[in-house]
């Protein structure tokens, strides 16, 4: 199934309403201003990684996941270079110095921004689409680019219809600029249903 | 109501007070429906008394907007709600009782709902406080390191700036050594070249012995400036050995031969001989081999009063060349020996004034030892003379073509040019066909040179510098009279001897040209052949060596 542009410009509106809600709730947790941008959203098959060859700014390998279930299911990753989350977990929790490494406090705080945000995302699309959804506890993994967590759902995803979404996201706070990508795996059918649900109406594929 | 604590697989167990988690189930009002007994314990607030508890009231923290409004959406939208120990510290006030310092339970707590109709949420509390604390003492002490790290980097830095600092100062003294062995050997030259000249047309015998005596003390004066150099070179790195192949029995009976007059004047039997096998040919540097042969044997000579010098040459155990060099003489105790390889130092200060010398030789020529792959000790008994043991590496050696104490070896080539020189020499046949323009600044050795070429019979004309020389050979050629050698001084004002061959390359000049140069450092005869001179002399110059060249390069006079 390819998509019109109308349907591109509504998913891309629902991943723009989460994303301002995400922002929102770490602002008010932080005491800053976060503010979180979607400049482009691609969709396409997961069969076809390639064209999601450095679409994930950089080389994702921190990864929070957090999968959801109900009459649109599948699992939804935020990542990011490992520099990128370190810098927006460092700036978030106020943490200084030089790190390196990925340790209790910078992952916690990476593990709550992506439960915020993922959940923001997630709770716009199913607002939108009037779907229940059950969410899981996300779950943070620190050394794992987000294609090798995508494989592992593999077995409930039709690798050959379009079913992945990527959004390359921005976190800007206190004049600092991280890059992260939000990635929706859906199951089979679910995008679909997403986008009949979004059709407008007297507009015709 | 149903909750996962009642889920326990083990009738009379729940399975939520077993867990190290403090687990509680609220409702939409956040009013507590479950609590369990690790809350208990860490609240010390009963069960009885928390369930209907409204944590918002019981804890104002959770009532603020920001927990509020996730809250509300675990019961609304069916979030899941974490919050991390990293942006909240704690979710329940909870003293930390493993610290008697008053400090709070660090906690990271995730609020889920429980079921469809989302009417209560588990609250799941996990103690990270000792992973907090740890992880705060893992960055106090990165913080260190890195200021450790820092000041190692500056403290590089530092040592990096000290050492080109101290490169720059060597290569300044390289070149200090450069010009004043230049400034030291010339005068020298034409001191001990004069002094060879007047020998040759003075008989009166008084001012002969006068002469005689000049020419000693600067030949001993040359012999201190030699070995100055020598130890400066050393010091800062610049002496370089030479791995060639030679005969070291060779080298030796050289040093030998040379020592032998000093040894009859003095009425002292001289015999080297060979121990078992030593190699016939060897890889080592003939020149510097010598020189510590030469310098034992010219000490085992000066402190022997009576008796004999003797060398010995075999191989240690070890396969290395070892030479033995005992004498007769006064012999030194313990203490002297170790003073001897010191610079500057002899036996005992009243040493200097009998013998003489800088008291340099031993320490040179230990540092020469190391530099060949051995060492050089030294065994005596005050009385009974000295045993000093050179040993040297032997580098390659065929072990088949072997040296024995029967053998007599008549010295052959070493590549020392002195002895080279003499030995294609033969006699001092006249030169009368041989044009040579000498390209030299200084007057006096202009002079000296001059003289010496005329006793060959050689034709000789002058050039000031260099570009004077390049102007004088250029026109010879156009005359077709070329000249057969140019005596190329290497250091002259305006155009000196490398830019004056350079430039005659550059034209095509095919005729021969020899460096004179009074410089003595490691790469300078490569810098001459490099720039385009055949050959290479060093001041002071020697005459035999001079009549060896102009022959070398002279044209064979026709019958």
């Amino acid at each position: 199934m390819d998509f019109s542009t109308d349907q591109i410009d509504a998913l891309t509106e629902i991943v723009n309403i989460g994303m301002g809600r995400a922002g929102s709730s770490l602002s008010r947790i932080v005491g800053e201003r976060v503010e979180l941008t979607v400049p482009s959203i691609h969709i396409g098959k997961l069969s076809d990684v390639s064209w999601l060859i450095g679409e994930p700014q950089g080389n994702p390998d921190t990864t929070i996941i957090q999968d959801f279930e109900g009459d649109v299911s599948g699992r939804a990753l935020l990542a990011f270079p490992r520099t990128s989350g370190i810098s927006l977990a460092q700036i978030i929790s106020g943490v200084d110095g030089n790190v390196d490494k990925l340790d209790i406090d910078i992952g916690g705080a990476l593990e709550e921004i992506g439960n915020i945000v993922l959940n923001a995302v997630l709770g716009s699309i199913g607002n939108m689409t009037n779907s229940g959804m059950v969410y899981s506890v996300s779950e943070f993994y620190p050394c794992t680019p987000p294609l090798r967590l995508i494989k592992n759902r593999r077995s409930k995803v039709d690798e050959d219809c379009n079913c992945l979404l990527v959004a390359d996201a921005q976190f800007r706070i206190s004049q600092h600029d991280v890059t992260g990508s939000l990635l929706i795996v859906f199951d089979a059918g679910a995008i679909d249903l997403i986008l009949c649900t979004l059709q407008p109406a007297g507009v015709e594929e | 109501m149903t909750t996962a604590t009642n889920t326990s697989p083990a009738p009379g167990i729940d399975v939520a007070d077993i867990v190290a988690l403090g687990i509680c189930v609220i409702d939409c009002d956040l009013n507590v429906v479950q609590w369990n007994r690790t809350l208990e314990r860490w609240t010390e607030i009963a069960r009885d008394d928390a369930v209907g508890m409204n944590l918002g009231t019981r804890f104002p923290r959770l009532s603020s907007p920001i927990v509020r409004e996730r809250l509300a959406n675990v019961f609304e939208a069916g979030h899941t709600a974490i919050f991390s120990a990293a942006l909240h510290k704690q979710f329940l006030p909870i003293p930390d009782f493993s610290r008697a310092t008053g400090e709070q339970m660090v906690q990271r707590a995730v609020v889920r709902p429980m079921d469809h109709n989302r009417q209560y949420a588990l609250v799941m509390i996990e103690d990270v406080t000792a992973q907090f604390h740890q992880v705060n003492q893992l960055r106090k002490e990165r913080d260190l390191l890195q200021k450790s790290e820092a000041m190692l980097q500056t403290n590089q830095r530092k040592l990096r700036q000290a050492k080109q600092i101290s490169e720059r100062a060597l290569r300044a003294k390289g070149q200090f050594l450069s010009n004043m062995s230049h400034e030291i050997r010339t005068p020298l030259g034409a001191i001990m070249g004069f002094t060879d000249l007047l020998t040759d047309t003075i008989h009166d015998a008084e001012t002969l012995a006068t002469i005689n005596t000049i020419r000693r003390n600067g030949e001993h004066l040359l012999m201190i400036v030699n070995d100055i150099l020598d130890l400066s070179k050393i010091e800062a790195g610049m002496l370089v050995v030479e791995k060639l192949e030679c005969s070291p029995h060779d080298v030796i009976e050289a040093a030998v031969s040379l020592m032998r007059a000093a040894a009859d004047a003095k009425g002292l039997q001289l015999d080297s001989r060979i121990v078992g096998k030593i190699p016939a040919r060897a890889e080592t540097d003939p020149t510097r081999l010598r020189q510590i042969v030469l310098n034992l044997l010219s000490n085992a000579i000066k402190f022997t009063a009576s008796g004999s010098v003797r060398v010995t040459t075999e191989m240690d155990q070890s396969g290395r060349l070892l030479i033995r060099v005992l004498d007769t003489g006064r012999g030194m105790s313990n203490s002297q020996i170790e003073r001897i390889f010191q610079p500057f130092e002899q036996a005992d200060s009243s040493m200097v004034r009998e013998f003489g010398g800088t008291g340099l030789g031993l320490s040179i020529s230990r540092e020469l030892a190391g530099m060949l792959g051995g060492a050089l000790t030294a065994e005596s008994e005050l009385g009974r003379g000295s045993c000093f043991q050179l040993t040297t590496s032997l580098g390659q050696f065929d072990a088949e073509k072997m040296l024995h104490e029967s053998c007599r070896v008549v010295p052959s080539s070493d590549r020392t040019e002195a002895i080279n020189y003499v030995a294609e020499s033969g006699n001092s046949a006249p030169l009368s066909c041989c044009r040579v323009l000498l390209a030299e600044d200084t007057r006096c050795m202009q002079h000296l040179i001059v003289r010496l070429c005329q006793k060959f019979d050689a034709t000789v004309v002058c050039a000031d510098d260099g570009h004077t020389a390049y102007e004088l050979a250029t026109q010879a050629q156009v005359d077709a009279e070329p000249f057969d050698v140019i005596l190329m001084d290497m250091q002259m004002p305006l155009c000196d001897g490398y830019s004056a061959t350079r430039r005659l390359r550059n034209d095509g000049y095919h005729g021969t040209i020899v460096a004179l140069t009074a410089h003595a450092l490691e790469g300078d005869r490569e810098k001459c052949l490099d720039a385009g001179c055949n050959d290479y002399l060093t001041k002071p110059i020697d005459r035999t060596i001079l009549s060896s060249v102009l022959k070398k390069y002279a044209p064979v006079p026709s019958a």
